[in-house]
């Protein structure tokens, strides 16, 4: 390919910025005082509070998997296998909880189930106890909000997987004889394997990352990405450092055994196949007792929610010792148009998401056409260094960041943007580079190289060809990627806190700084404002969508 | 010769898709590669086309090497397999894809795209998603793009060959009016050796990346020079034979002026005066096969050189019937290892005892046997 100057310059902007910095980070850990040292491993690996974080992580990503499968699971079956009223509409508000960022979820849950939360009083109340009958902390705290959040993928999966499956599998062990038991444990459960795994690698890698539940859930439990925030704000440079690189090591090791254990596990159907059919429920209890559980799972999943939402609507100082907030007005709502100080923080974020998210969708498109359509060596290692973003946690991108761009050496492409605007648009740009990359190259799949060819024969050249043929038929497909990096970008959190300046700070940092002061309205009312921006977008999203090419049913 | 191929040759990896391949086209004709899948016929047309550089041989179009030049710098029209529409354009902004490529200015594209829509029967259509086409619409809109941008060169890649049976045959003689219509020299690739008869003035059947042949279509058919190409033309019997062996020491050229080969049941059958140099060519004791077409072959009482053997199925095909005969002790290569017969008159039934034969005047092509020692 005469294109040798994009590959060169896709990689270059890549190694820049998704492997050097990490060098830094790897080289400052080993560097003590100007000299070579392995002194910070040392202490790493006999300070016994470091290796309650590193073990606190391993089990609460392990938990996490299980807790989440057991939550997810089940629910998929229930919803895909099942027919009964309301089916459709909380089936979809299951899935609900993806869309949220973490820490909304997180501040959510806290309003109903934490040490002062509605549920938590509730029950005070209804058991006539002096305390709360539970405090919220610790690491089965974390478990379980996590477990809240992160049952979506499994959910996902499983559904995604069950409408996959060849329901003539079933159908033909049915027919060999097995029961419904057999059947399912022995045909049903290992088809879905896949999507089982897919999901388990999702949910650890997202709790290994987590940063918002330990760190306002964990009380004085310790994981790697809180320690690693608390070294860097006390100022333990190279303690900050090992940390980071045995987190990313850690999660490194354990994409790798576990997309080890993918490989070769894709069952694709032999022949046509055919959907399964919804069973409708027969028997009289089951008609009851199949909507009830499934219809008040969901319901129960969404409750920190619906808090979210009533909470938001709460006036500072108007719920302190009661059960529930006494009274409720729009100040919130009125203060995020008149009050600078949380206004500001919504229109930097929207500000940073989208520069970041303009970049992700030319970057991305670059990368995913030489990706699908180029031919040249090294392929592998760009598509690698393209997903290599998504494997490591926010924070240990943040403080390589950090690391990275905090010194002026434009000799080795190195400026100083710490402390600036610009600084966190690069960090959603780069954790962003992945999904958006991932979705421009579906897209590229998703049609016919030789419609490129047919545009060249016609008389168009490459970039002619690129902006009225590739690009509109990718874009459908590439701006939902755009979406759901904007919208991750938005709501980003773990890499802000450790790069945010005051005067450029998201909304994100600005919930926790209300949620110090105490102003749960406030906070809350920013949940909002980010869920119902992410709600928007989306529904404009999906509209974008099937008027686009690539999904739409052939008209007339 | 408007376009000129020379010692053409690609390689994927270890495979050889085009192989030193040379290719000459005259303004105006309409020439068809053909042959089986994998032989490189594709390639070959994307290498015309420039879609894939040759590592080897050069290509020149009206006197320039074009080798190096890219696809759209060729400016010749290209109709795909699949179509290769434009989902996200309507008929119009399909046809006019190229003339706006090339900055005509809107009145003339807008005259221009009407026109080549009418000559493919498709005015009105401007509007349409090409989704909402039928597959044989999809095909001429097609065809009306490439033909839009006025090419010197008109190259097809199988264009016809998702289309049903009856629609395939009625495209063909419109595609060939339009292009002869239209004075375009044209480049088509088939697998389809009776679709490359209906279509070309003359066709080049390719194997192994190689043009083993090229001529038109009455040439290839009647004097194949090698077993593929007769194979590839159409229905024929393969008869395994030997030259008879005489005295030792003979040479072949003192055989006699008969030249004589000996069917597998010892039958010998003598070979049309053509067939001299093939059979001169053919060591003794070595074997050949003989091609012979079922229509060369006869129901024939008369001739004691005749085979003998029983109809086991006859088969009506319209202007012929198409008889297939088994005879005892003789080997037929491929197929049911039966004696196919083509005839025009509804001859015996099956069950019956025939004599068959060579009828008077039949071409029989001796090759090589391509296993050796046979």
């Amino acid at each position: 390919m005469s294109r040798a100057w994009l590959v060169g310059g896709v990689f270059a902007l890549l190694v820049w910025l998704v492997l050097y910095p990490h060098l830094f980070v790897l080289g400052d850990s080993v560097w003590i005082d100007g000299a070579l040292s392995l002194d910070g491993y040392r202490r790493f690996f006999t300070t016994p509070a470091e290796l309650e974080a590193l073990w606190g992580s391993v089990w609460i990503s392990v938990g996490s998997v299980i807790l989440s499968a057991l939550m997810g699971i089940p629910l998929a079956f229930l919803f895909t296998r099942f027919d009964f009223p309301g089916r459709t509409i909380f089936g979809a508000l299951a899935a609900l909880p993806v869309l949220l960022p973490p820490l909304v979820g997180v501040i959510a849950f806290m309003f109903l189930y934490g040490e002062s939360g509605i549920f938590t009083r509730s029950a005070q109340a209804a058991l006539g106890l002096e305390r709360p009958p539970w405090r919220l902390v610790g690491g089965w705290a974390i478990l379980l909000v996590h477990a809240y959040s992160m049952y979506v993928y499994f959910y996902l999966f499983t559904a995604a997987g069950l409408a996959r499956l060849d329901a003539s599998a079933a159908e033909a062990a049915e027919s060999l004889g097995a029961g419904r038991w057999r059947t399912l444990t022995r045909v049903t459960l290992p088809m879905l394997a896949p999507s089982f795994l897919a999901a388990s690698l999702l949910v650890f890698m997202t709790s290994m990352a987590s940063f918002s539940a330990p760190y306002i859930f964990g009380g004085g439990f310790r994981v790697l990405t809180t320690q690693i925030f608390a070294s860097k704000v006390s100022g333990q440079v190279t303690m900050a450092m090992v940390e980071t690189v045995v987190l990313a090591t850690v999660s490194l090791l354990f994409l790798w055994i576990l997309s080890r254990f993918q490989r070769g596990r894709e069952f694709a159907a032999v022949g046509k196949g055919v959907a399964a059919a919804r069973t409708e429920i027969r028997s009289t209890w089951a008609r009851v007792l199949i909507p009830v559980v499934g219809i008040g799972a969901v319901l129960v999943l969404l409750l920190p929610h619906l808090t979210l939402v009533l909470v938001s609507f709460v006036p500072e100082g108007a719920w302190t010792i009661q059960i529930l907030p006494t009274r409720y007005d729009l100040d919130n709502y009125r203060g995020l148009f008149s009050n600078p100080q949380l206004w500001v923080p919504i229109w930097n974020s929207l500000q940073m998401a989208t520069i970041a998210t303009a970049a992700n969708l030319v970057f991305c498109f670059l990368i995913a056409y030489l990706l699908v359509r180029g031919r040249f060596r090294g392929k592998g290692a760009l598509l690698t260094l393209t997903m290599l973003p998504w494997a490591l946690p926010g924070t240990v991108i943040a403080v390589a960041l950090a690391v990275t761009f905090s010194a002026n050496q434009p000799w080795f492409g190195r400026w100083v943007l710490v402390g600036s605007f610009w600084i966190l648009p690069l960090a959603y740009f780069i954790r962003n580079i992945p999904l958006v990359a991932q979705a421009a190259i579906a897209s590229f799949r998703q049609y016919d190289p030789v419609l490129e060819e047919a545009s060249q024969s016609l008389g168009a050249g490459w970039t002619e060809t690129m902006r009225r043929v590739a690009v509109p038929l990718v874009l459908p497909g590439l701006a939902v990627g755009g979406l759901l990096a904007w919208v991750a970008a938005l709501g980003e959190f773990v890499s802000s806190i450790l790069l945010y300046t005051h005067r450029s700070r998201p909304i994100s940092i600005e919930i926790l700084s209300q949620l110090r002061a105490f102003d749960f309205g406030a906070a809350a009312a920013l949940g909002v404002v980010l869920a119902a921006l992410m709600t928007l977008a989306f529904a404009l999203g999906g509209r974008f969508v099937r008027g686009g090419v690539a999904t739409g049913p052939p008209r007339g | 010769m408007i376009l000129e191929v020379a010692g053409a040759t690609r390689r994927f990896g270890d495979v050889v898709a085009v192989d030193r391949l040379d290719l000459g086209l005259r303004r105006g004709e309409f020439v068809t590669l053909l042959g089986p899948s994998g032989c490189g016929k594709t390639t070959a047309l994307r290498l015309i086309a420039g879609f894939e550089t040759p590592d080897a041989g050069r290509i020149r179009f009206e006197d320039t090497d074009v080798t190096a030049w890219s696809p759209q710098r060729r400016g010749f029209g290209m109709v795909f397999q699949n179509y290769a529409l434009f989902p996200h354009l309507n008929v119009f902004e399909n046809v006019a894809f190229g003339l706006r490529s090339r900055k005509r200015p809107a009145e003339e594209i807008r005259s221009r795209v009407r026109e080549a829509l009418e000559r493919v029967d498709l005015d009105g259509y401007q509007e349409r998603a090409v989704q909402a086409l039928s597959g044989g619409q999809q095909q001429r809109v097609a065809l009306a793009r490439a033909l839009a941008i006025e090419p010197a060169l008109l190259l097809l890649d199988e264009p016809l060959s998702n289309l049903d049976q009856a629609l395939r045959v009625r495209t063909r003689a419109e595609l060939r009016a339009l292009v002869k219509e239209l004075e375009i020299t044209a480049l088509f690739v088939t697998h389809d050796q009776e679709e490359a008869f209906d279509l070309s003035d003359r066709v080049a059947v390719m194997r192994d990346g190689r043009i083993r042949q090229i001529g038109t279509p009455r040439e290839l058919y009647e004097n194949p020079v090698e077993r593929f190409v007769a194979a590839f033309m159409g229905r024929v019997n393969v008869f395994p034979v030997r030259v008879p062996t005489g005295r030792a020491g003979e040479s072949p050229a003192s055989r006699g002026r008969e030249p004589r080969v000996e069917l597998s049941n010892g039958l010998r059958w003598t070979l049309p005066g053509d067939q001299m140099d093939a059979y001169e060519r053919l060591e003794p004791g070595r074997g050949g096969v003989l091609l012979v077409r079922p229509e060369d072959l006869a129901f024939r009482d008369d001739s004691d050189r005749a085979l003998s053997g029983m109809v086991r199925d006859r088969r009506f095909r319209g202007a012929l019937t198409l008889y297939q005969v088994e005879v005892e002790g003789l080997d037929v290569d491929g197929g049911s290892g039966r004696v196919e017969i083509a005839s025009a008159s509804l001859g015996p039934s099956a069950g019956t005892r025939v004599r068959i034969g060579p009828r008077p005047g039949a071409r029989l092509h001796l090759f090589p046997s391509d296993e050796p020692g046979r």
